[in-house]
């Protein structure tokens, strides 16, 4: 209900059942085609009683166009009853052979219908192409499958005339369908709402004419004139026939020829009109072969007019559309920004936009038929080989740079690229070039100005492509590595690489392109240049993704650590050397750290011996010695080991460091130094402080170095010698450790040079101990400072950078992504 | 009292050196006791008790020398044997000044420490001997009059009696009569015997040395 509620045509359909309205139709059908058949027998000549058109024949005609073949057989059925209603009680012909008759238009009909389908002619009438086709089905196969049988029969029964019968049957089916199919198609085709808008349309003029024909047709055809009347009298239809091709359409002509038949058969069959003076039987010839000279023309003639004024409308539209577009297309030209002109084969200015009129400082109207020559005097040397590469080759001509002339105050310093492209028309003739100028000053002062600076930076830079290679490089590269410019541009930036490294480099090159941010090369481990000469450069990079017009590229930033390599040398040297000083100084303290639990050893084994001596010997404390013995043997060895690794040569290494396990362990190095000097230390460790980043063995001796200098600072001191050491978290979020002494503390004004080399407050000092422990605390990214506390004594104290969840996390994950020993 | 075992202390703030020590001794037949500080030394030692000291010189507190040093000034003092890590020349020839029996470096040699403890014994030994002596010719001396002491005094300094008269304006009788008192009450039957409790009286207490 819904569906047909929305829809209100088939709602109307709908309310009939599909019987009810096959049944409709049939009857519908079978009326119709009764009314027609008799109103052609009140049209029958003698002798042969045959008429000169059948307009019945064209019923099933359009019936079959207009429907679809599975619904035929609803309209044959209404013919079938239609045929025999019609004839029934006939005294020409009876009803049965009327019924066989139908039989074979039945299959005429189903045969042209099909045939004209096959062609293509989907919309029968509309294009001459289509009426083509139509003209032979309905004039020659339709009336011969139709009269054919029958008149075969005829003549095997030796019926009387069998030829003269066979013309006018034929062409009396000929004539029905051809005229009378057009006018019924194409007022049905478009169902009753169809007919009813024409109407309404063109009501009145189709009245005029109906009315005008009617009465032309009277006089023409039924004026009771007798002989007299003048065959001229035939053309008085012709202007209203002419008037209904060309303004009204093939329906209309159809129509009115379907009138002038009636009238002029009418006219002869009374004997009146031009066809009165012939005898019946030849003026039904005379008068089909009239209709045909009127009819065909005429179709033809509304069918060609009505493809004419329907091409001229698609083009009026046409015309509409491309005055749109080509408005569109001149508002972008004048307003793009870029400069756009177009120039004839002679190199004359045809057009030019306003962005080009305004970068020469002219007006538009201005450079129209001027020659490039005239117009751009300076530049003409420069473009026009360009124009006639394009003219005699007809390829464009691309990205040509063009700077601007120095003498032209407006254009010195400018800069445009020029694009040039040829124009052809349909056939491929050359037109004139188009040319496109695009100003690139600003784009140029960029490039210049990066290009300078990354020219002028003392790191050696390196840009290079995704794929790898040196797209760019800078002077101090071609000092670093050795290489002219042009030997390394192109090249793939593998040459700059070590043999050893260049497959890792290879895989983590293409690690970097899928994550590219800015961040320093293999953070945490060594790289290494090569040298054209083949040595290695220690190195630090740092990659920058750049987004550039030609693709992704990377900016390598190389410095030289070759200095800092060396300084880094020197100072571990030297570290080395004040570490060996240091515990030189505590040489005391160290062997009564080792020979307390040599002594415990010596004790106890001395102590089994004679406790084995005596009988029964009490094995279990024995035992309990030997359990001793190896405890304190362990405590020796770990005190050697802690000893030797601090006093080993080594290289920095960095790790997470707890100042206060750092602190502990040095406390147990000084612990018997402390009481040797009868110094109290004691500790303020603040729990839970974030690691630092650094070299255990350097802090410890740091700390070492202040303990020990504090130490040595209260020897004189007839008091309390006390030492606090403190470790704390300070305000910058720094690891601090103080270490605060009873002593006299420093004089003010040596305070500044302290922790310079080779100074020292200390008789016996070589005056590098401080000096050595601030490059230490440095080198950590840290800061060592001295001063005097407020109530006596010196505080010694350094803070290094904490390492915190951060931290740690970000190096790691670059070690996760650059894997292991990276160059 | 003399008869009590005499008991080795050993001060020592390593704990598994001092049981080491402990045990050797105890080992050698010993009767031993381990403190880990001096001070717990001071607090817990028992009085008058013979023995000696085995001391560590560097100790957390007071060291093994400041303990000698206080322990000058007691009446039961015990003789110490100094054991270190690191002793240096000057601070042993301080501590053998101060009267240590020994000292000794660690890792101490079995022999070395059994003699040196086994010679701090016999120095108490003959320590206390001495001051249980010293102890009764003091208490004698006590129970003199001043008058006596006086006479005691010139007597032992080698006056006759009549020089003593002379000088403290009395008869030579009177003088004779405090002589023979004195004798008696120091229980000595001749003038050399009463010489030589004056002289041990002198070594132990303030008295005036007999000139």
């Amino acid at each position: 209900m819904r569906h047909t509620e929305s829809v209100p045509t088939t709602r109307q359909a709908g309310n009939w059942h599909p019987v009810l309205r096959t049944v409709a139709t049939v009857l519908l059908f079978a009326a119709a085609y009764f009314v027609l058949q008799r109103l052609t027998f009140t049209l029958r000549f003698p002798p042969y009683q045959r008429t000169t058109i059948w307009a019945p024949g064209a019923l099933l005609f359009t019936a079959f166009l207009l429907a679809p073949p599975l619904r035929w057989w609803v309209y044959y059925t209404g013919l079938c009853i239609g045929v025999y209603a019609a004839y029934y009680g006939d005294t020409a012909i009876p009803e049965t052979s009327a019924l066989l008759a139908a039989q074979f238009h039945f299959v005429a009909v189903a045969s042209g219908v099909l045939v004209m389908r096959r062609l293509g002619a989907g919309a029968p009438f509309g294009n001459t192409a289509s009426l083509l086709a139509f003209v032979p089905v309905a004039t020659v196969l339709v009336p011969v499958l139709t009269t054919g049988p029958i008149d075969a029969m005829r003549f095997v029964s030796g019926a009387p005339d069998v030829w003269p019968v066979a013309v006018r049957s034929a062409l009396c089916v000929a004539l029905g369908v051809l005229i009378t199919t057009p006018a019924l198609t194409l007022t049905f085709a478009n169902g009753l709402a169809g007919l009813r808008t024409e109407i309404r349309r063109r009501g009145v003029e189709i009245a005029g004419l109906a009315a005008a024909l009617a009465v032309a047709g009277f006089f023409c055809f039924e004026w009771p004139a007798g002989a007299t009347a003048s065959p001229a009298l035939l053309c008085a239809p012709l202007p209203l026939l002419l008037w209904a091709a060309m303004r009204l359409g093939l329906a209309a002509v159809c129509w009115a020829l379907v009138v002038v038949a009636y009238q002029s058969t009418r006219g002869a069959v009374h004997g009146n009109g031009p066809f009165a003076s012939h005898p019946p039987a030849e003026m039904v010839l005379e008068v089909q072969f009239f209709l045909f000279a009127v009819s065909l023309p005429l179709m033809l003639l509304a069918t060609v007019i009505e493809e004419r004024r329907r091409a001229v409308a698609t083009l009026a539209e046409r015309e509409q559309e491309v005055r749109g577009q080509y408005a569109q297309l001149a508002t972008i030209y004048h307003t793009a920004p870029v400069g756009l002109a177009f120039v004839d084969l002679e190199l004359r200015l045809v057009n030019v936009n306003d962005f080009l009129a305004d970068l020469n400082g002219l007006p538009a109207e201005a450079h129209i038929g001027q020659t490039v020559r005239q117009i751009f005097p300076r530049y003409a040397d420069t473009i026009e080989p360009d124009y006639r590469h394009v003219i005699e080759t007809g390829h464009p001509v691309v990205n040509v740079e063009v700077h601007g002339a120095p003498a032209s105050p407006s254009a010195a310093g400018r800069c445009w690229v020029l694009s040039h492209y040829p124009v052809k028309d349909a056939a491929g003739a050359l037109l004139g070039v188009n040319t496109v100028v695009q100003e690139i000053t600003e784009r140029k002062r960029t490039e210049e100005r990066f290009r300078l600076v990354v020219e002028s930076t003392p790191t050696a830079v390196v840009i290079v492509d995704a794929a790898g290679k040196i797209v760019l490089i800078n002077s101090r590269c071609e000092q670093l590595f050795g290489y002219r410019r042009k030997a390394l541009l192109g090249q793939s930036v593998d040459v700059l690489v070590p043999e050893r490294f260049r497959r890792a480099h290879t895989g983590h090159r293409a690690a970097f392109s899928e994550s590219p941010t800015a961040r320093p090369m293999a953070a945490g481990h060594e790289l290494y240049g090569r040298h054209k000469d083949g040595s290695e450069i220690p190195v630090e990079i740092s990659l920058t993704p750049i987004q550039a017009a030609e693709g992704p590229l990377v900016l390598c930033a190389i410095v030289d650590v070759t200095e800092r390599k060396r300084a880094d040398e020197a100072r571990q040297e030297l570290a080395h050397a004040s570490r060996l000083a240091l515990m030189g100084e505590l040489t005391a303290s160290i062997a009564h750290e080792i020979n307390q639990p040599l002594g415990a050893i010596l004790s106890n084994a001395d102590a089994a011996e004679m406790l084995l001596e005596a009988s029964p010997a009490p094995l279990d404390e024995v035992r309990q010695i030997l359990e001793d013995i190896r405890k304190d043997d362990l405590r020796a060895s770990e005190v050697i080991r802690r000893l030797r690794a601090l006093l080993r040569k080594r290289e920095m290494e960095l790790q997470p460091v707890d100042v206060n396990d750092l602190t502990a362990e040095v406390m147990l190095l000084v612990r018997a130094e402390s009481l040797r000097r009868g110094v109290v230390v004691e500790t303020g460790l603040t729990p839970g402080l974030p690691p630092v980043r650094g070299d255990k063995v350097h802090l410890q001796q740091v700390l070492l170095n202040l303990l020990l200098n504090g130490m040595e600072a209260m020897a004189g001191v007839s008091g309390e010698k006390k030492l606090t050491v403190r470790t704390a978290l300070n305000s910058k979020g720094y690891v601090e450790v103080a270490v605060g002494d009873a002593g006299a503390g420093v004089a003010p004004d040596r305070l500044p040079r302290l922790f310079e080399p080779f100074f020292s407050t200390k008789a016996e000092g070589m005056g590098l101990g401080l000096s050595i422990a601030r490059s230490l605390v440095e080198a950590h990214g840290g800061r060592i400072r001295a001063e005097n506390a407020p109530r006596g004594g010196a505080v010694f104290s350094f803070e290094l950078p904490a390492c915190g969840e951060q931290a740690g996390r970000e190096s790691r994950a670059a070690e996760k992504v650059l894997g292991g020993a990276i160059p | 009292m003399t008869s009590a075992t005499p008991i080795v202390h050993v001060v020592d703030d390593d704990d598994s050196l001092r049981a080491a020590v402990c045990r050797l001794l105890r080992a050698a037949g010993h009767e031993v006791r381990g403190y880990p500080s001096a001070g717990d030394f001071l607090l817990a030692r028992p009085k008058n008790t013979p023995g000696c000291v085995v001391l560590d010189v560097h100790m957390p507190g007071p060291s093994g020398l400041d303990l000698q040093a206080g322990f000058a000034d007691l009446d039961d003092a015990l003789p110490i044997v100094f054991l270190t890590g690191h002793g240096d020349i000057p601070m042993s020839v301080r501590a053998i000044k101060a009267g240590a029996v020994d000292f000794l470096t660690k890792p101490v040699q079995r022999d070395a420490l059994l003699t040196a403890v086994r010679s701090a014994l016999n120095r108490d030994a003959v320590d206390r001997t001495a001051r249980e002596k010293s102890g009764a010719l003091r208490s004698q001396f006590d129970t003199l009059t001043p008058r006596e002491r006086a006479v005691f005094a010139l007597v032992v300094a080698g006056k006759l009696n009549k020089q003593i008269a002379g000088e403290l304006g009395a008869s030579e009788r009177t003088i004779k009569a405090h002589r023979a008192q004195v004798m008696e009450k120091m229980r000595v039957t001749s003038l050399p015997e009463l010489v030589r409790a004056a002289e041990q009286l002198h070594e132990s207490t303030s008295l005036p040395a007999p000139v």
